[in-house]
Parts: structure tokens; C-alpha cells; sequence
């Protein structure tokens, strides 16, 4: 593990991580995937109805399939915690929890995560009332009342999940209609007795001893509930751009229609770019550019350094 | 001296040279029959040590003897998980392959929260996957959500080793 390096380093392992070992697999690039933990956040995505071959599949059983894939591929996936990203005499310097990596080039997968609130209490109370999803906790809320914060289609759908079981539900948001949200959802917690909007509102800080017992919008109002579900999006992984001097717009990694960055060597694919669409199909079809993008820049390094009688370095075709 | 000398020198003793043959082949067999038992009883014996089972399913009744009892003389992890939870089903095979990987140091429980409810109420679990760490049938440590297999190997670590 240590001392080899690697043609190809890929952080993450979600669809545009996977898809990228895939191609790079093929290219026959000696390739390394790390992540954290496999799959990324496809696999907690209930159904999947818009991947093309399925019609509706578990985003938990289309991460195996591709994580499979990759396996047949000869490709291994390492689950570590990337500590430290730098570039070092031509070379990037992967250090993890395990040990350091050395790549020629980089493409960064790392996506993204729900967007914490930020508030006194979140961090305390998680697990005891606070919650980041839906479908995995509504049933711990039978006949108590909860908030549900945010505006999106996420956050309505929570709210109608958790109305099955709750007594009653909140929904904070802090504009004044939802703007962002389908219409078609709007319709549908607009009829639903048990549900109560509260636009114009941000929550300050969530109270509770042993579980949750009230929020405090920022107006000094208060509501007593016994769970808040938090659903105000996403948020990228600040920190690997920031160690690689990466820009980026919102904190999402910009790049072209060849997967680059702004920085030599460094290819960054899904949810993590700018990207206009979040998609499993949008994350693939970017994770196949930019490794058939690294490919094409090791190729030509390759013939220069022939070129110039350097020697043969070699892509690592075995 | 084995067996089968004594018995041989017992008849020689006692002028019974004729019978060896035969005494001796009976005596053979007892001892095939004394082999085979041992080795009976170390199969059985590491047929259960397997099934010490790092890895067991639990439910409201079985949780008292299965955790509660069992964390008395090994560390129980508990792992709250219901087959509606991604995050639950992304955790379930790292816990597995820790539970493999750390050798009986732990046994792994788990409690599937859609048949038993009695559990989730009596240790107020709000949130899944939620996992907890049973010495001397006590909760010790807990934590709650798919973490990375880096994070829970310390958290176990710093979990056994304190006991």
C-alpha cells in the first residue's frame, strides 16, 4: 500500500466515483478508489425511477450493482478517511486514517451531504429528537408533535411521512410560500389536516434534556414538539477543495465539459461540481469524462516523455 | 504406557497368549470408540465456540438473556435497525464484518425495530440505525447514524478498552 503509485486516484464512491473506475478500469489504469464508505448518498435514496434499464430500483441495490461492477473490474474500493490532499513534485499525496497514497492524477467524487441547521442543540440532540431522515425515523413520532424544517419537495415529503404517525407537524421555513417545492406536493400537505405551515421562520436553537422538547424560532417564538426533522438540502465537501486551492462556486467545484478544474491534473466529477443537475445519470455520465479526461493526459505524458528520451514510464498496462 | 501395552502385558502375564489376538481387536475398537468419542465432544465444543455466535438476532424476548445476561461476560453491540432505513441496511454489513473481524471480542445483536417496538420505547430510541454498547448489562456508549468504518473501529476500540 504504501510506496506504490497509482495512475489514478478517485475520492468517492458514489455513482460518478464508481463510474470513473469503471472507465478507468477499462482503460486499464492502474486505479485506486477511496471512500469513506462505499456506496454514497444514492444508496439511501428510497426508489430510483429515472436511471435508465430500471424502472424503479433501491438506490441501496444500484450501488451494489456498481460497486460490484467495479470489483469485476479488478478494481479495489479502500475505505478510508482522506486526512490530507497535496500535490508533490509532479504527484498528489493522498494522506488517509491509514496511511499516505500517491497518484498522477485526482478526480474528486465526493458529493455531498444533508446541510445541517447549525443551531445550539442539533448536534446534542441527534438521535434524541433530531433527525436527518424521514423515512428512517417517522415511526419513533407516533402521536407527538414535530417539526419538519425546510421548503423543498424533501421537506414536503418528510412532513407527509411523518403526518402518518405524528399528531401533529410543523413545517418551519424561512420564506414566505414555497417557492421551491412542486406545486403537486403544495396541493397535497395543503390538504392535510394534521400539517401547519410556518413560513417566515428560522429556527434559533433546539431544546430538550434526555430528547427534544422545543424549538426557538429566532423571533423568540416557541414550539413545543418532540422531534424536528432537518430537510434544507445539501451541502459539498468543503475541505478537499480548499486543501487543493480548487475553485469553486457555493462550495461546489467548478469545472469544464472535460471534467477539469482549475488545477493541473485534477478532474472532479457528480454532485460535488457545478453541475445544473444532481443526478445518478448526470453523476455517471461526468465520472466517464473525466476519467477518459485523466486517461488522455497520462497517454500524452506518456509519448512526451518517450519524445523526449526520458525513458518509458509506462501507464500501467499489465 | 498406552492402552493398548497394559492390556498386551496383562495377558502376557497372565498366560493367556491365546486370547490376545482376539482381546486385543476388541480392545481396538474400544479405543477407536474412546477416539472417536474426544473427538466428538472437541467438534461439539468448536461447533459451539462458532456459535458463540458473534453475530445474533434479538428480539423483546430474547434481549434479556441474549444481551442483557450475555454482556455480563462479553461486550454486546447493539444494533437498532428496521429494513425501511437505508443508512440501517449501508451499516448492517460493516458491523458484520468488524463483528467477524474483532473475533468474539464482541458479540454483535441485532434488533430489528419493526417486530420489536417494546425495545425501541424502553431505550427511547428516536433515531435509526442506532447502536449501544452493553457491559455488565448496562449501556456504556452509543452512537447513532451509517458512520464510516474507520470512526466505529475507535469507537469500539475505545469502548473495549476500557473494560
Amino acid at each position: 500500500m504504501e510506496g506504490s503509485t497509482y495512475d489514478l486516484a478517485i475520492i468517492g464512491s458514489g455513482p460518478a466515483g464508481l463510474t470513473a473506475g469503471i472507465y478507468a478500469g477499462r482503460y486499464l489504469l492502474n486505479t485506486l478508489i477511496i471512500s469513506r464508505e462505499s456506496g454514497g448518498t444514492i444508496m439511501e435514496a428510497h426508489r430510483v425511477c429515472n436511471f435508465p434499464t430500471y424502472n424503479e430500483i433501491r438506490g441501496f441495490d444500484l450501488s451494489r450493482k456498481m460497486i460490484e461492477q467495479v470489483g469485476e473490474l479488478g478494481i479495489h474500493i479502500k475505505n478510508e478517511t482522506v486526512e490530507k490532499l497535496k500535490e508533490n513534485d509532479g504527484f498528489f499525496e493522498i494522506k488517509t486514517n491509514v496511511g499516505t497514497h500517491r497518484s498522477k492524477k485526482l478526480i474528486i467524487a465526493t458529493g455531498r451531504e444533508k446541510r445541517k441547521l447549525g443551531v445550539a442543540g442539533e448536534k446534542e440532540l441527534l438521535g434524541k429528537g433530531v433527525s436527518y431522515c424521514a423515512t428512517c425515523d417517522a415511526a419513533f413520532f407516533k402521536d407527538k408533535n414535530v417539526a419538519v424544517i425546510g421548503g423543498s419537495n424533501s421537506a414536503l415529503t418528510a412532513a407527509l411521512l411523518v403526518a402518518e404517525y405524528a399528531k401533529k407537524v410543523y413545517i418551519i421555513y424561512r420564506r414566505e410560500r414555497f417557492f421551491r417545492a412542486d406545486p403537486a406536493w403544495v396541493r397535497i400537505t395543503d390538504k392535510n389536516e394534521k400539517i401547519e405551515y410556518m413560513f417566515n421562520s428560522e429556527v434559533g436553537s433546539i431544546k430538550g434534556g434526555n430528547s427534544v422538547e422545543k424549538l426557538v424560532l429566532k423571533d423568540g417564538l416557541e414550539v413545543e414538539v418532540g422531534g424536528v426533522f432537518i430537510e434544507i438540502g445539501y451541502e459539498p465537501n468543503r475541505e478537499i477543495p480548499k486543501q487543493l486551492d480548487l475553485k469553486t462556486d457555493k462550495g461546489y467545484i467548478v469545472v469544464d465539459n472535460m471534467q477539469k478544474t482549475n488545477v493541473g491534473g485534477v478532474f472532479a466529477a457528480g454532485d460535488v461540481t457545478n453541475n445544473p443537475l444532481k443526478q445518478v445519470i448526470t453523476a455517471c455520465g461526468q465520472g466517464a469524462v473525466a476519467a477518459m479526461s485523466a486517461y488522455e493526459e497520462l497517454n500524452k505524458e506518456n509519448d512526451g516523455l518517450k519524445d523526449n528520451e526520458k525513458g518509458i514510464q509506462g501507464l500501467a498496462i499489465q | 504406557m498406552t492402552g493398548s501395552n497394559r492390556v498386551a502385558s496383562y495377558y502376557l502375564e497372565n498366560n493367556k497368549y491365546m486370547d490376545i489376538h482376539i482381546k486385543m481387536s476388541d480392545f481396538m475398537d474400544e479405543e477407536l470408540q474412546r477416539i472417536r468419542e474426544m473427538k466428538m465432544k472437541e467438534m461439539i465444543k468448536n461447533l459451539r465456540r462458532d456459535r458463540m455466535e458473534t453475530v445474533i438476532e434479538v428480539n423483546d424476548e430474547s434481549f434479556q438473556e441474549k444481551v442483557i445476561e450475555q454482556s455480563k461476560g462479553v461486550p454486546v453491540v447493539v444494533d437498532f435497525w428496521a429494513q425501511w432505513c437505508m443508512p440501517c441496511m449501508m451499516l448492517g454489513p460493516t458491523l458484520d464484518k468488524l463483528a467477524k473481524d474483532y473475533n468474539e471480542k464482541f458479540v454483535l445483536a441485532k434488533v430489528n425495530m419493526e417486530s420489536s417496538r417494546g425495545l425501541a420505547q424502553r431505550y427511547g430510541i428516536m433515531s435509526i440505525p442506532a447502536v449501544k454498547m452493553f457491559k455488565n448489562g448496562k449501556v456504556v456508549d452509543e452512537f447513532v447514524g451509517a458512520l464510516p468504518e474507520p470512526q466505529i473501529k475507535d469507537w469500539i476500540d475505545r469502548n473495549l478498552g476500557d473494560s
